[in-house]
């Protein structure tokens, strides 16, 4: 059997295909399992991080849109959410760690969710995560960007809620 | 080329495989059984051109041998790549990692087609270029599994930083 | 010490903090991984195929098994360390994952269907070193090989898509909003 082998055409359309590539001007990222097309914005309090070295969570229970209290369900068990973001090493040059935002602390993240429709997101390309000052929460309706003495982890404003 | 890539991102037959949830580890898994199959042929074509595997037989019998595995575990590469691409355009395109890749893998191509003309041929190959070959498959992976962590892997670098 | 406690420890190691502090840890070893796991996959497939007779007709089976044995392990063993290095990065996490628990005792079946090749049909391989057409118990060990390697690494791709999430809250995480 004498097997030619030539796949350096390939190559050539590869390297041309290459140079052909402009700088991409915008930085992004997506994840089939999230919805990008969705932006869901919440307050809430931490409960848990979970420092993952590939992607760290942090689980938070949203507070109602009055800032007066946690979600719970019926039988008044609080609705835990998730978002996940980069790995633990790439959150904590953004500060983001177990102690930066110990259990109790009220945060603001924007979050693409999951398209299976459980609770919890990716914070790929939404900006910061905001952490309100100890145990003062947003007026009705606001996030802890518009508190005073707020803090920011990451670069950029919260993305704005979308559908 | 950043435009194209977001308007393939939203294209029906990208969504289609971003929604379809097994639909991408399905293709991954058999994207790295490929990378077996092709990897383990380098390997082997390259020690026989170093002399240090199936010298009891003639490199061109070793080459008939493992450059079918190499062309379908290519094609099959090619393939699961270009859906696993579409799905998710703009993550792979921004990725310095991906065209790293992708110009390691035309040198690893082109590489292995030299080292198999001599090889068919029953003639002397390079024994630096063989190494080199090994080199340059074993980035293509390295690079491959890169492209999820290219603001970790280059920093300041990466356009995602 | 139960299993979860010794998970945990090893998430909390020295290792696992290193794995999570370290900007290019995941990536580079998690690279390693795939290099070794596709060495193991494509040595063992070239053994396997020789015994089905599906290549290498010619040549002896031992031959074809003792130049791949030291890719195997040497892919194994690297496999192991990185592998034991990235479940130290997210112990705690792996150690709830189901595809990850299949993973395990797909493992173990590999490695006791190889067991019992090496302690059965292969003794008698002088007597079939040679041939096309090797012993049914070498076919099916080879068979089931194939598929079991293959199935490691498709279980393996699993686990990062089914991670899932721990919503448990912690007892002492005060829930009850002071108002100002």
């Amino acid at each position: 059997m004498n097997t030619t082998f030539r796949l350096g055409r390939v190559g050539v359309v590869t390297l041309l295909l290459g140079a052909a590539a402009a700088m991409p001007a915008l930085a992004h990222h997506s994840f089939a399992i999230f919805n990008m097309e969705q932006t869901r914005v919440f307050t809430g309090v931490v409960t848990r991080i979970n420092p993952d070295a590939n992607h760290l969570q942090i689980f938070f229970v949203p507070m109602n849109d009055e800032r007066k209290g946690v979600l719970r369900s019926e039988d008044g068990k609080p609705m835990v959410w998730a978002v996940e973001m980069a790995g633990s090493a790439q959150a904590a040059s953004q500060g983001i760690s177990v102690n930066s935002l110990p259990p109790g602390t009220y945060i603001s993240v924007a979050l693409h969710p999951l398209r299976s429709g459980e609770a919890a997101g990716s914070r790929a390309e939404t900006g910061a995560i905001y952490r309100c000052p100890d145990k003062k929460a947003p007026e009705a309706g606001k996030h802890c960007d518009t508190v005073e003495g707020r803090l920011a982890f990451g670069d950029g404003p919260l993305a704005a809620a979308k559908d | 080329m950043q435009h194209f890539a977001q308007w393939l991102q939203a294209t029906p037959l990208s969504i289609a495989i971003q929604s379809t949830s097994w639909l991408i580890p399905l293709l991954q898994s058999i994207h790295i059984v490929m990378i077996g199959l092709v990897f383990v042929a380098v390997l082997l074509l390259v020690l026989r051109v170093l002399g240090l595997a199936r010298t009891d037989e003639l490199p061109s019998v070793v080459w008939s041998r493992f450059a079918p595995w190499l062309r379908r575990g290519v094609i099959v590469l090619a393939l699961t790549g270009l859906v696993l691409i579409i799905s998710e355009p703009v993550r792979e395109f921004t990725a310095i990692s991906f065209w790293l890749k992708m110009l390691l893998l035309a040198l690893g191509l082109s590489a292995i087609a030299v080292l198999g003309k001599a090889l068919r041929r029953d003639a002397p190959a390079s024994r630096g270029l063989a190494v080199l070959t090994l080199l340059v498959w074993i980035a293509v992976i390295f690079f491959g599994r890169a492209i999820a962590y290219d603001v970790e892997v280059w920093g300041a670098l990466s356009f995602k930083a | 010490m139960t299993l979860h406690d010794l998970a945990l420890a090893v998430g909390n190691s020295g290792v696992g903090a290193w794995m999570r502090s370290n900007l290019h840890a995941m990536p580079v070893v998690e690279a390693t991984h795939v290099l070794a796991a596709a060495t193991v996959l494509g040595t063992v497939l070239v053994v396997d195929l020789r015994l089905l007779g599906f290549t290498d007709r010619k040549r002896a089976v031992t031959v074809v098994s003792r130049e791949m044995l030291g890719f195997t392990w040497a892919g194994f063993v690297l496999a192991v360390i990185t592998g034991v290095m990235m479940f130290a990065a997210n112990a705690n996490t792996y150690y709830g994952n189901t595809a990850f628990r299949i993973k395990l005792l797909l493992l173990a079946a590999a490695g006791l269907n190889m067991a019992i090749f090496n302690l059965g049909a292969l003794r008698s391989v002088v007597q079939w070193d040679l041939q096309q057409r090797t012993p049914r118990a070498a076919r099916v060990a080879a068979a089931l090989s194939v598929l079991l390697w293959v199935s490691v690494i498709f279980v393996a791709r699993w686990i990062g898509f089914t991670k899932g999430y721990d919503f448990a809250v912690p007892d002492n995480v005060d829930l009850d909003l002071t108002i100002p």
